[in-house]
């Protein structure tokens, strides 16, 4: 039997490729809708001259339609969705911003006003799949949002953060969603439009849904074609001034991940083998392509890191952290080899010092420290000669980093280990 | 910002993102370029008119879609009520019987209306089944119905020429 379907997209392809959109006129679009460019309805206008009260009322309808209902969408202003006058979400929706709350590290909770949550718009795909928006303000002065399969805080005050080869990038707050979808926010009044810029496909002008305060930030999202994909993607997200000059740009979120980051890339897998193990967890390394090693710690079957930095990425001495389960807590570092020993410190007074083996240390903390009152506080790295090389320090008081008998309730419905 | 507004913006947004796709199966319908502009322009505006109508019931997409088409479809018959000479796709289907041109697109010009609708969405808009239900205003079972029997018939085309 023949597939038909690659001759159809290329034969279709061929006879009618994607043309470009110069021609794209909105502003002709609203002329034939019956609008013009000031808004005014001109069937309205048509009216007037049937009586001078009724005219002056039809003229207060016209200029109340400006201000309330048509202005914004016409680009006179900025279109600006007033919050409160929006939906209140559902709890289901309330239940998802209350988690923000509650999942956050201790001292780092969003404090968003989860019951002020409210529908801000609806996306759609290109497949017709719906992304609602829900946004809800912060006692901060930000807003968390709600969105497809992900979410997020804002905090305004925080300070923008640069990624390398960004220009201004913490001016705009942007995410990816699955393989396409492109959203995110900005806060600056000064952006006009926002753009998204393709390796060989022309380049498209993102509407922004500016919203009142408390939100007070322009939303936008933008779910890329099949067609753009195929052209190489997207390579940039950019803010313009009404001048058309460039605010801010956005590209490290778009550069592919380097080789080394794929272990199942540069590993040499022929050369894996086991160098540590602490109670049932294990790290285990392999030769990387690109330099140093690659690693697996592993908690019996559960993966929980891996990574091929070369060693020139590792900043510190010492690079580590607790990881947790259900049943266990587990420590492990890698380290620079001037590290002889890394010494861990507990609430209660004891220590255990650890020998690292090929660059990682790796412990499995037994019951008796998972209390409070005997929890790691402090991992300190050491050089041959007694020098303290790095130190690390960890809150015995956070939730759910040990496993317990009882956790308690945290909020949301949700219960954690104290 | 009430629903009213929201869904300007909504299709303003559409308009700016889709353009491109909707003048595409526009042109493809209508047969050149600037009558395919036209038709997108129009239906377009008539989302604006109508906005009202709009009752959210599926998305907003395939609604637009939807007069989008059917404006489309609107300067297609008034052309072909001109007898204006049509020298696209269209004009092939319209001589229906006297296919003077072997090829899938030839093919493809000589399908059923909504068979020929459906794989424009499919392959000139990138629409999934359910969006181009919501187009075609069918249920998705009827899309994958339409679109298998265009597979069906662009087969058997196809096997024939081969044979």
């Amino acid at each position: 039997m023949i597939d038909v379907e690659p001759l159809i997209v290329s034969e279709l392809d061929a006879l009618l490729p994607l043309p470009d959109g110069g021609r794209a006129d909105w502003q002709d679009v609203v002329r034939r809708a019956g609008l013009d460019r000031r808004g005014v309805v001109l069937r309205v206008r048509g009216r007037w001259p049937l009586g001078r009260r009724r005219s002056l009322a039809l003229v207060l309808l016209a200029v109340a339609a400006i201000v309330f209902l048509v202005a914004p969408a016409l680009g006179i202003a900025p279109p600006v969705l007033d919050f409160f006058s929006s939906r209140h979400a559902p709890k289901r929706v309330v239940h998802q911003f209350d988690l923000l709350n509650v999942g956050a590290p201790r001292g780092m909770s969003p404090r968003v006003i989860a019951g002020e949550a409210r529908l801000v718009t609806t996306y759609h795909r290109h497949n017709g799949v719906a992304f609602p928006l829900w946004v809800a303000p912060t006692r901060k002065g930000g807003f968390c949002f709600v969105f497809g399969f992900g979410g997020g805080c804002a905090d305004p005050k925080m300070p923008a953060h640069n990624e390398p080869g960004d220009f201004n990038g913490g001016a705009i707050g942007l995410g990816r969603y699955g393989s396409t979808v492109l959203a995110g926010y900005v806060y600056d009044k000064n952006i006009a439009d926002v753009e998204v810029r393709f390796r060989h496909a022309p380049t498209v002008i993102v509407p922004l849904l500016w919203v009142s305060p408390p939100i007070d930030a322009g939303f936008f999202f933008y779910d890329v074609t099949r067609g753009q994909q195929r052209r190489g993607g997207p390579v940039a997200v950019v803010a313009l001034d009404e001048h058309g000059e460039v605010l801010a740009r956005v590209v490290w979120i778009f550069r592919p991940k380097p080789a080394w980051f794929d272990p199942r890339k540069v590993a040499d897998l022929s050369k894996r083998h086991v160098i540590l193990r602490s109670g049932q967890a294990s790290i285990t390394i392999a030769p990387s392509r690109t330099g140093g090693n690659c690693f697996w710690l592993r908690y019996r079957y559960e993966m929980m890191g891996t990574g091929c930095a070369p060693p020139r990425y590792q900043a510190a001495p010492m690079a580590g952290g607790l990881n947790h389960g259900t049943n266990f807590t587990v420590f492990s570092a890698q380290v620079k080899p001037a590290v002889e020993r890394v010494e861990l410190r507990f609430q209660d007074g004891t220590q255990i010092v650890l020998h690292p083996v090929e660059g990682f240390v790796l412990y499995t903390l037994p019951k008796s420290n998972w209390p409070r009152g005997h929890r790691l506080t402090t991992a300190v790295a050491y050089s041959a000669t007694g020098k303290q090389l790095n130190k690390q320090t960890f809150d015995p008081k956070h939730f759910g980093t040990y496993p317990c008998s009882k956790p308690v309730p945290i909020g949301a419905g949700e219960t954690a280990c104290p | 910002m009430g629903r009213d507004q929201r869904i300007v913006v909504e299709i303003e947004s559409l308009y700016r993102a889709r353009y491109r796709q909707f003048l595409r199966v526009a042109t493809a319908i209508v047969g050149d370029e600037a009558a395919g502009h036209d038709a997108v322009q129009e239906g377009f505006a008539l989302a604006l008119k109508e906005r009202r109508s709009f009752r959210g019931e599926g998305p907003l997409e395939g609604w637009v879609w939807r007069l989008v088409f059917n404006a489309a479809l609107g300067v297609r018959r008034a052309r072909i009520a001109r007898r204006e000479a049509l020298d696209s796709v269209e004009e092939i289907a319209s001589r229906n019987g006297h296919v003077d041109e072997v090829g899938v697109r030839a093919w493809v010009a000589a399908l059923p209306e909504r068979q020929r609708l459906a794989v424009y969405l499919r392959y000139y808009a990138d629409l999934d089944y359910r969006a181009i239900a919501s187009a075609l205003d069918v249920e998705v079972g009827t899309v994958s119905a339409t679109l298998s029997a265009a597979h069906r018939a662009l087969r058997r085309s196809l096997e024939e020429v081969e044979r």
